[in-house]
């Protein structure tokens, strides 16, 4: 709200007060070249104004209250433009020739004779407004109904070509000047005589403009005269020529013409008379066209080099050369618009040094940094001496008012242009021509250590180039002596900067578009934000969330789809992602996963036919053991039904019964052993000694006191064990039917024999052993015999013991 | 780009939307009231002409004119009374010796012709170089004698020579022409002068005023007595002019005779040229004053292309706080004069000034384009504000009446009414929210409710089932962020939904949404939409 | 949907940070959320002895940076009502009658837009 308020006051002040004019003029101005006897006049007549050179447009002095000393032809304009409502006429100044007659006793009337005449000409003043006054005159005087400039352009070219004119030079033969400049020479001592031009010349009011009205004391005029310059009312004092006949005071409404013929009057001269040289400019048209073209040009260039080039700190060094030459340039356009404003165009003037002394700094450091690695930070020491000798360097340029080191001024000359150069300037200029010298010898240095033939060939031309542009400025070759120094220096720089290019210091390439099109892995380039900025041609598009993961940690790759394993490296200013593709690998673990599954399948197949065979195997066993079994035991079941039939049939004692019981038992543990036989498993003695303990306890029952002992540990094999357990069955059955009680048997080890004996109470001699156990014991080797002790004869069954017979 | 331009276009609805405090624009009101009245203050102002007088620069022109001019002149006559002065003690003493020689007195030269040409003779030379040093444009010297004191007007006749310049023209001065005006003319056919072709032998000094007392007085110095006379016209010639007339006078006091300078009024009309300035043509003139009548006809006057001053004419003068009104008998003349002091003795007390004169008439026509420029520019302004005014007027009041009349027709929709005041839209917004909530209160709609209602559900058969989908969740009264949830779909294709059917149904917020939703719901007519 | 989501979340978190991410069934192209760095990672590195504080603090910030990477596939993923499959959001289409993956789509013979394009 407040700064609505302020605002809104402001704007009211300036509506309210914006007619007001603060006025602080007051002073006499004067640009015009021999205006002196005028001024001094003036100074008496307007006491109360000092004299002062302008500084500005005299437009602007006006405007500004001052007074200004200015011809009509300048006056007119500017009050046309309501600049300067008062105009004071005093002097009537006519171009005219003045002849030195010490020089030449040439006959000269008029524009024409200055054709033949064999002598120097010049004119004594190169203003731009004296030029017009001149090139106005000759043509009025040339071709008086339609003056054109081209008469006079031709004249004084033909004058100009044939050495005859020049500009500025009091010593020529023949002045063109104007007839006041004329007389005074020949009152401080001159012999010129002063010829009106018959043809035709003009006459020129000069006089005061102001903006406000003048008091002039009387008399002006009488002094005026008695200083030797003609009045605007013809009076003219003595030493003027008699017959003025010839010349012609512009009217009002002459001003369109003169100024058709005069406008560009600067340029004019310099193309069509001097045949300047169409690479130098001419006027200050010229000058702010030729800076432009020169500051695209350098922009221009600073695109293609970004564009070649991708090392960061490199880019950065260009931006600093082509910012210093931008900046130059553009301070250099900005001074051509200040006219005269002494202080400032001064510290414009100092301002060019920075930028200058910068270049060739800028471009040692170029070569400094040239073959290092773009994030290596450099030693602070090897940039530090030539930055303080720069620094030191600008800001003595900068000071230089205060101790005038660098340039000299005359203390009351001009600061602007009255100069000369002081010790310190040829130390800064060596100073800056050591680092652009250091510069080049370093480019000349890193270009030989590589291979590239460039780097040697490069450097060379560049130095040949410098070199022929130094010789033909010393030589004063218009080429090089009339170009513009700071162009020249922009240029050098780039050609510089190009030769280190292309010396292969710097790497370069502008096929990287190319390069990651042809990348055959898929290459892509991130910029910070997660930007594709260049990508190959069949690298797929990364998306944000990759991005972001990548991001995070660039070790490990990531899946972007089944078949894509993204790489990541970091790079300045983003990453480069490059994809490597799984397919071909995921088709292999394919098959692998594929092959493994048909075996597992093949092998669970074959596992359950395994089983079922094994099931169906197990039946069939089954059924020949039962089989086996039932052969086996037939014939003693038959017997112990025969047996259990008989027990119904007679009456028989508990003998008998227990008897049966033993059969039972025997059957029932035979089976058994038949059962382990076919598991082939052996039996443990001590087992079969409880069979057989079994087998006398039973026959206990029957009657029969028998005892067996089994002193053996280990195993036995089951068709033996079975053997033996038979053997003690069928000696036991035999028993009792001797009553052969009581028995005692013995089963042990003989060496690589098994033998299992029997001592009955009665000779076992008798004893019918089953057919079956015969052949068992003749299959195994083994062999029943009887043995006579002295009181008893034994029964005793010999198996060798180890692996079966052969049969 | 194109959704920039979206954006910018929201952005500037959003701004319009937005109301100004009254204060702000009562503000502004005031403000450009105050500049209407201002710059109808101008405007009159201007019509009467105060901003596009011009008197005090004019009249500081005129001074500095009027001051140089005086400078100029004083200097001039005071060199012209100088030279004269010189030439009085000249021909004193050439006058006294030849009396001396023949032991007389100036009063014996009567009717002796070989003294009087002798005398004259050596009277010559003086006045010769008098007239060609000086800056004047004839010399003379009347002796006190005449040559024939029996003739009739002897008593005014008086010899004496007078020369002048006879070829007087503005341009280059070419070596002037010397003529005989007066005098013996044996020494004009002896020095080689042409005599004037109104050439006589003696002066009649009763055609100078004052001459005659002058010789009849008695003076120690020449300086005592001299005077400017006023304009005379020259005796049978066209052309008028002023003398200096400076006794000679001889060692005992007695006048030899009149001797000066002469300015010619062609001379001076030379020598003063007009100026122009941006007030139009000034002329320099030298006159007496008398009874507040500035006596041009006894006077000299400059230059006076570009304006109708009449030589002849006497001027009535008004005086003015800037400048003097010298009113001709059909011109006016506007202008400044200052006394200056020319004579040592005047004449009948004749007072001289140097004045400077213009037209008045340039001067009406320069004020006047100026103050033309001032209406007009004062006029448009005025109209420019004075439109401005109305227009803001009616932009504040239009959306004031506009919500009345809206009020008063009682067609206050859910939307608000944007009046662009801040204060008027929230009294609106109260009285709404007032009415909607009585009326609810009441279980009443507003009247067109069913006309948007059907309008409304008429736009919902555009959606396809998808987004049917989505908005029957939130006629379930779910959230968006619910959404994905429940449809099994991701946010953004919620989103995408959902921007599909604020478009299809006209809404642009979920909050519209919303009341259509809970307001179908109040109707009962909620199964419409689902 | 979270809990759907939840079970097609692929770990792909490291030592230093949870990250989990969800392949789309349609394009076959993995979304990775936002990578949560494990608080501790540096300190887990450090001091083996207490490596069974750390990984159960390890998991339990796993747990919570599963549970917001649910929150943010919500953001990304569809579920196609006809072949049940979990789709990204460039493969899911706008269609007129009903939102489906791109592949259904072509089926069908429906036309639509997708999501993002």
């Amino acid at each position: 709200m407040k700064i609505r308020w302020l605002s809104f006051f402001i704007a009211l002040c300036i509506m309210l007060g914006g007619c007001s004019k603060s006025n602080d003029g007051g002073y006499l101005i004067s640009d015009i070249d021999s205006s002196n006897n005028y001024l001094s006049t003036l100074k008496f007549y307007l006491p109360n104004r000092d004299i002062k050179k302008s500084d500005k447009a005299i437009y602007q002095e006006v405007e500004d209250g001052n007074v200004a000393v200015c011809f009509d032809i300048q006056a007119k304009p500017a009050m046309e433009q309501g600049v300067g409502r008062y105009w004071y006429p005093h002097i009537l100044s006519t171009i005219v020739l003045a002849i030195d007659r010490d020089q030449t006793d040439i006959d000269i009337t008029g524009w024409n004779d200055l054709w033949d005449a064999q002598v120097k000409i010049s004119t004594n003043s190169n203003s731009i407004i004296r030029n017009m006054m001149v090139i106005g005159s000759i043509s009025y005087g040339l071709n008086r109904k339609d003056p054109s400039k081209r008469d006079a352009l031709e004249l004084l070219e033909y004058l100009y070509q044939d050495g005859r004119f020049r500009q500025n030079d009091c010593d020529a033969a023949i002045l063109i000047c104007l007839d006041h400049e004329a007389v005074n020479f020949n009152r401080n001592g001159g012999d010129y005589e002063i010829v009106v031009p018959s043809e035709g010349t003009l006459s020129f009011r000069m006089g005061l403009l102001s903006d406000e009205p003048l008091t002039l004391k009387q008399g002006i005029d009488d002094a005026l005269l008695s200083l030797g310059l003609p009045l605007v009312n013809g009076k003219r004092p003595l030493g003027f020529p008699d017959d003025y006949g010839s010349a012609y005071a512009l009217k009002e409404y002459d001003l369109g013409w003169f100024f058709d013929i005069t406008k560009d009057i600067s340029r004019d001269l310099r193309r069509q008379v001097y045949h300047q040289r169409l690479y130098s400019t001419a006027d200050l048209r010229e000058h702010i066209l030729s800076a432009i073209v020169t500051i695209t040009v350098i922009l221009l260039w600073k695109g293609t080099v970004s564009h070649r080039m991708i090392q960061q700190n490199l880019r950065r060094v260009v931006d600093v050369i082509v910012w210093l030459m931008v900046g130059w340039l553009l301070l250099r356009l900005f001074k051509y618009q200040l006219s005269e404003n002494e202080i400032l165009s001064r510290a414009c003037w100092y301002g060019y040094y920075p930028f200058q002394l910068g270049l060739p700094l800028a471009l040692y450091y170029l070569t400094v940094i040239l073959d290092q690695k773009e994030d290596k930070k450099l030693p602070i020491k090897i940039m530090l001496l030539p930055f303080i000798s720069y620094i030191t360097s600008v800001s003595l340029v900068f000071t230089n008012d205060l101790h005038q080191l660098v340039f000299k001024f005359n203390p009351n000359g001009n600061w602007s242009d009255d100069y000369s150069y002081g010790p310190v300037y040829w130390m800064i200029i060596a100073i800056s021509i050591i680092f652009l010298i250091s510069a080049i010898m370093k480019m000349f240095y890193k270009g030989r250590k590589g291979s590239y033939w460039g780097g040697k060939i490069f450097p060379l031309l560049f130095c040949i180039a410098l070199f022929a542009y130094i010789i033909a400025y010393a030589c004063r070759v218009p080429l090089a002596w009339e170009t513009d120094l700071t162009v020249f220096m922009c240029i050098a720089s780039m050609l510089f900067f190009e030769v280190v290019l292309h010396t292969g210091l710097i790497p370069v390439n502008i096929q990287y578009q190319k390069l990651f099109k042809a990348a055959p892995i898929g290459l892509i380039l991130l910029d910070k934000d997660g930007h594709t900025v260049l990508t190959s041609g069949d690298a797929s598009y990364v998306s944000n969330s990759i991005w972001k993961r990548l991001l995070t940690d660039m070790d490990h790759p990531l899946l972007k789809d089944k078949d894509t394993l993204l790489h990541a490296v970091p790079i300045h200013g983003g990453m480069a992602v490059w994809q490597e593709d799984l397919s071909a690998l995921n088709r292999i673990r394919q098959d692998i996963q594929d092959v493994q599954l048909r075996l597992k399948a093949v092998n669970s197949l074959l596992k359950e036919e395994e089983e079922v065979k094994k099931r169906l195997l197990i039946a069939e066993t089954n059924q020949t053991l039962f089989e086996h079994l039932d052969r086996d035991m037939e014939s003693r079941i038959n017997a112990l039904s025969d047996l259990i039939e008989s027990i119904k049939d007679e009456e028989y004692s508990e003998d008998m019964v227990a008897y049966v019981t033993l059969c039972l038992c025997h059957t029932k543990r035979r089976c058994n052993l038949f059962f382990l036989a076919y598991q082939g498993e052996p039996l443990l003695k001590d087992e079969l000694g409880i069979y057989l303990d079994e087998l006398t306890e039973l026959a206990h029952y029957a009657g029969l006191k028998m005892l067996i002992r089994c002193d053996q540990n280990g195993v036995l094999e089951i068709k033996k064990a079975a053997l033996c357990y038979d053997f003690a069955f069928e000696s036991i059955c035999q028993a009792l039917k001797d009553e052969a009680s009581p028995l005692m048997g013995y089963l042990m080890n003989d060496g690589n024999d098994l033998m299992f004996r029997f001592l009955p109470v009665k000779s076992p001699e008798e004893w019918q052993y089953s057919e079956e156990l015969l052949v068992t014991v003749s299959m195994l080797g083994g062999q029943i015999s009887y043995k006579d002790l002295d009181d008893a004869i034994g029964i005793c069954l010999i198996v060798p013991l180890g692996g079966e017979p052969c049969v | 780009m194109l959704k920039k331009l979206k954006q910018i276009q929201a952005l500037n609805a959003l701004a319009k939307k937005r109301s100004v405090g009254m204060q702000r624009k009562l503000m502004l009101y005031w403000v450009s009231m105050i500049l209407v009245i201002f710059a109808a203050v101008i405007f009159l102002l201007s019509v009467t002409g105060i901003f596009s007088r011009d008197d005090k620069q004019f009249h500081e022109v005129v001074e500095v004119h009027l001051i140089n001019t005086k400078d100029r002149l004083e200097g001039h006559l005071e060199n012209l009374t100088a030279q004269s002065l010189n030439l009085s003690k000249e021909l004193s003493r050439e006058i006294e010796e030849t009396l001396m020689q023949e032991g007389i007195s100036m009063e014996d030269v009567n009717d002796d012709p070989e003294l009087l040409f002798r005398i004259q003779e050596a009277v010559y030379p003086f006045v010769r170089t008098t007239l060609q040093t000086a800056d004047c444009n004839g010399a003379y010297a009347i002796l006190n004698a005449t040559t024939n004191t029996n003739l009739d007007g002897s008593n005014h006749s008086r010899s004496g020579i007078h020369l002048r310049y006879s070829n007087l023209s503005a341009g280059q001065p070419v070596t002037p022409t010397v003529v005989y005006f007066r005098g013996i003319p044996d020494i004009a056919r002896q020095k080689n002068i042409e005599l004037h072709n109104r050439w006589n032998l003696e002066f009649d000094i009763d055609q100078i005023p004052g001459c005659g007392e002058l010789l009849k007085t008695s003076l120690n110095r020449p300086a005592e007595g001299y005077f400017w006379s006023t304009r005379i016209d020259l005796k049978n010639t066209w052309e008028s002019t002023m003398l200096l007339c400076v006794p000679i006078v001889g060692s005992d006091g007695t006048i030899y005779g009149v001797c000066g300078v002469e300015i010619g009024a062609l001379y001076f009309q030379f020598s003063y040229p007009n100026t122009e300035g941006q007030f139009g043509s000034a002329v320099s003139v030298l006159a007496p004053i008398k009874d507040n009548r500035l006596l041009l006809s006894k006077g000299l006057i400059g230059n006076v292309s570009g304006t109708y001053l009449d030589a002849s004419e006497d001027l009535l003068i008004h005086q003015g706080y800037y400048y003097n009104e010298y009113n001709a008998s059909d011109e006016q003349y506007i202008g400044l004069h200052q006394i200056i002091s020319i004579s040592n003795k005047e004449v009948n007390d004749t007072t001289w000034v140097v004045a400077i004169l213009m037209p008045q008439e340039n001067y009406i026509i320069y004020t006047a384009s100026i103050r033309q420029t001032w209406i007009i520019f004062a006029m448009i302004l005025f109209l420019i504000l004075l439109a401005f005014s109305f227009f803001l007027a009616r932009k504040f009041v239009k959306p004031i009446i506009l919500s009345l009349k809206r009020f008063q027709q009682g067609e206050i929709t859910e939307q608000s009414i944007y009046s662009g005041i801040s204060e008027v839209d929230e009294l609106a917004e109260f009285l709404n929210a007032r009415a909607r909530n009585q009326r609810l209160e009441q279980g009443e709609l507003p009247p067109n409710i069913a006309d948007l209602f059907d309008q409304f559900i008429e736009r919902k058969n555009s959606l396809t089932e998808a987004e049917r989908n989505i908005l029957r969740y939130y006629i379930d009264g779910y959230e968006i962020a619910d959404i994905p949830e429940l449809a099994f779909i991701s946010m953004s294709t919620v989103r995408k939904h959902n921007r599909n059917i604020y478009d299809k149904l006209g809404v642009t917020s979920r909050d519209e949404l919303m009341l259509y939703i809970d307001l179908l719901r109040r109707c009962d007519r909620i199964q419409e939409l689902i | 949907m979270i809990n759907f989501l939840s079970s097609h979340l692929e770990d792909c978190s490291s030592n230093n940070y949870f990250c989990f991410a969800i392949r789309c069934e349609v394009c076959g192209e993995y979304w990775y959320s936002s990578s949560i760095p494990f608080t501790k990672a540096l300190f887990a590195s450090e001091y083996s002895s207490k490596k069974e504080l750390y990984e159960a603090i390890y998991q339990r910030e796993k747990e919570r940076a599963k549970m917001v990477a649910e929150k943010e596939a919500r953001e990304h993923f569809s579920l196609c009502p006809i072949c049940r499959r979990l789709v990204c959001d460039s493969c899911f289409m706008i269609c007129d009658e009903m939102d489906m993956c791109k592949e259904c789509a072509y089926r069908m013979e429906e036309y639509g837009e997708s999501v993002v394009p």
